[in-house]
């Protein structure tokens, strides 16, 4: 059976014994779990299902997924995904990251990489078409992002396309990212920490071959000048990529994180695309490999004598590294995403999980005694250093260092306070820290039910949604992270099923992508999930639901006083579930699972229905 | 008549469907840039994605001749 758009194959590196291999991967596996995160799932499921629970995401069984999807490198944009078992919700996140390694990868023959075990020494992994080699990272284990980015170029006469870690991941910090060209991150999943218990500082791919065939070449090219030109009349986003966010959302739409989301509003007129543009970009536009939306931005910020580099600052850094830690400058706002960057960490659970503190700090559940420094709001030199402290696992950087859901239960022990007393001041779902898009005011695009219902708990890019048959739904998400694209280049399902059809030939329906394909990598993430393990597990009669701050009315701005009911979001989560043919406890039910051909999976749902004490 | 439909929270914005009788021939997308001016909805049209009710695109430069119903959504999710 011919595979178009993909090779039929990943790599499989085993780092325990050094051995490399092929696997072959059957046309059928694509066709019903596409690739990238649904190909990840799948192979989880696989592979390590059976025995879920008690797999430590940071031991070496965990299995480090990076792969392409069938539309890498044809659909304009470029990103490939990360994941494994999440060290932060212990379930499947398909972290999205842009990348020329996911171009690389398809022009060395392969589909992915697959890596397992754990080395005893540093090493990276090596890959020229062919020539896949594990090479010692002596030199390079301990540097930071940009050192390390400018070592490797030494090493190797030339820039190559990379993935790497830095020091977060390298001391397991459980919100420490894959990185790439310095500033690009895979944050959410915490998958840099994976990296790092397995001693794998990089993975380097220098591919030089053609991509695949596609089904239907004509087609496959109409159809990619027709999706290029819609997508550089993207004008706003052209201009200001993300960073046009940190005025828009926070002063327009009352969503953005204000001093750890007490207030999801501000009027600080400098956090300003346009000033910011102005005043601190040194390259506007950059883009990605094949990307016409070209949304990257370089600023550079000097403080003190240190400059700073980072892209944007993007919406999400500026955002969760600026206003929710109440910083309102933005050079200092640039300094901690570029701090964050070279240092490995993703900027939203570090926004998150600093502001958190912080706010304890306000507050006197912490003091001087556990930090060791005054920690206050838009206190530069306290956050900067806190932020390094997280990186190196260091006296309260410690505690942070295991993500704000794991540091809120840390602090009450420490404090002897009931856990609830300080998880209220937690804005996690899961484990996971919310992406900087809050649902108070209702006019961002996620709803009440976005986080609460996510198999991905609080990422901003995989948010539930109704109906579930449209672009609302996280079937959506999981299809353009299965097809691998990046979602800012995405346009309707129509036409990126038509795409998907040129080049893979596989006829796949609206239908068939809401109703089977789409729900059935959601489905096997939901199940993973529930399974969670071996530190944490998420009963759905608790954990399905939203941050409590969530539940504050907004106490400024033109939308102050709005808010959401737990009553509200909760009949939506059972709405959701109905419609996705999942129980009341969200647990797909039986029958879903064997339309799904998931047939394998009823005995764990039974376990499941029955530890929850269903009927 | 030409109805917009909306979905997510740009319904609990605008209400689930703006239907408008008009007497002449209007571009599809400059319209609704005009309702979502007139409504204070802080976003442009190419953040936005507007297709027929089945969800296929609606062809270019269409206008309230050429089709009589659009779904519209956020297209920028993220970022
Ligand atoms: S839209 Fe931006 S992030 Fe996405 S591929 Fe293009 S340049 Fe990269």
């Amino acid at each position: 059976m011919q595979v178009y758009g993909l090779w039929g194959k990943v790599l499989d590196v085993d780092l325990s014994t050094g051995r490399v291999s092929e696997e072959r991967i059957h046309p059928i596996t694509y066709r019903t779990f596409l690739g990238g995160r649904g190909l990840a799932t799948y192979v989880l499921w696989r592979e390590l299902g059976r025995k879920w629970r008690s797999v430590d995401p940071l031991g070496p069984e965990n299995i480090l997924a990076i792969l392409t999807g069938p539309l890498t490198g044809y659909y304009p944009g470029i990103k490939l995904v990360v994941s494994g078992k999440s060290p932060q919700s212990c379930g499947v996140v398909g972290s999205a990251i842009s990348s020329h390694v996911a171009y690389s990868i398809k022009a060395a023959g392969y589909d992915g990489i697959l890596i397992r075990g754990a080395s005893r020494d540093s090493v990276y992994v090596y890959v020229r078409d062919d020539l896949v080699e594990i090479r010692d990272a002596s030199r390079l284990w301990g540097l930071r992002g940009l050192e390390f980015v400018k070592s490797l170029r030494r090493e190797l006469g030339r820039d190559a396309p990379s993935l790497y870690i830095g020091p977060a991941g390298e001391n397991l910090v459980r919100t420490a990212a894959v990185m790439a060209r310095w500033f690009h991150a895979a944050g959410y999943g915490g998958y840099g920490a994976v990296m790092g218990s397995k001693k794998l500082k990089a993975v380097v791919v220098e591919g030089s071959g053609p991509l695949p065939p596609v089904a239907r070449r004509e087609e496959f090219l109409k159809l990619r000048y027709e999706v290029m030109d819609r997508v550089a009349a993207r004008a706003t986003f052209r201009m200001w990529g993300t960073t046009s966010g940190l005025w828009r959302v926070g002063y327009e739409t009352s969503s953005e994180p204000v001093r750890n989301w007490v207030e999801e509003w501000h009027s600080r007129e400098d956090f300003n695309h346009v000033v910011i543009e102005r005043k601190y970009w040194i390259k506007n536009p950059w883009a990605d490999w094949g990307c016409p939306l070209a949304c990257m931005k370089v600023s550079r910020a000097v403080i003190d004598g240190a400059t700073y580099y980072t892209d944007g600052p993007d919406y999400e850094m500026g955002a969760y590294l600026g206003s929710n830690l109440g910083v309102f400058e933005v050079d200092k706002a640039i300094a901690l995403s570029a701090l964050a960057d070279d240092l490995g960490l993703c900027g939203i659970q570090t926004g998150n999980a600093v502001g958190f503190a912080v706010e304890l700090y306000e507050r006197g559940v912490i003091t001087r005694d556990d930090v060791g420094y005054d920690l206050r709001w838009g206190d530069f030199n306290g956050l900067r250093k806190l932020v390094e402290d997280v990186a190196y696992r260091r006296g309260f950087g410690n505690v942070l260092a295991e993500g704000t859901y794991r540091a809120a239960i840390e602090v009450a022990r420490m404090k002897g306070l009931p856990p609830e007393e300080v998880l209220k001041y937690a804005v996690q779902v899961k484990g996971v820290g919310v992406g900087a898009h809050g649902i108070r005011s209702r006019r961002d695009y996620p709803q009440p039910v976005a986080y609460a219902a996510s198999v991905q708990g609080g990422d901003h890019t995989s948010v539930a949604g109704l109906p579930v048959n449209s672009e609302e739904s996280e079937v959506w998400s999981a299809f353009l992270d299965s097809a691998v694209v990046c979602s800012f280049t995405s346009v309707e399902e129509d036409t990126m099923l038509k795409f998907l059809d040129a080049v893979t030939g596989w006829g796949i329906t609206r239908e068939e992508l809401y109703g089977t394909v789409g729900l059935r990598i959601l489905s096997l993430q939901r199940i993973l999930l529930l399974l969670g393990g071996p530190d944490v597990r998420w009963d759905p009669r608790v954990h399905d639901d939203n941050p409590p701050r969530f539940y504050e009315p907004l106490p400024s701005g033109p939308y102050a006083g709005s808010t959401v009911s737990r009553d509200e979001v909760l009949k939506s989560v059972a709405e959701y579930y109905k419609q996705l043919g999942w129980d009341e406890y969200g647990v797909p039910t039986e029958e879903t699972l064997k339309k799904l051909g998931l047939y394998d999976a009823v005995e764990t749902v039974r376990a499941l229905r029955r530890e929850l004490g269903a009927s | 008549m030409f109805c917009a439909y909306f979905l997510g929270n740009l319904a609990s914005q605008l209400g689930p469907a703006v239907c408008l009788e008009l007497g002449e021939c209007m571009d599809v997308l400059s319209l609704l840039d005009e309702l979502l001016r007139s409504r204070e909805v802080p976003l442009s049209v190419d953040e936005l994605l507007v297709t027929l009710p089945d969800g296929r695109p609606i062809p270019p430069r269409a206008t309230t001749c050429d089709v009589e119903e659009v779904r519209v959504l956020r297209l920028l999710r993220g970022g």
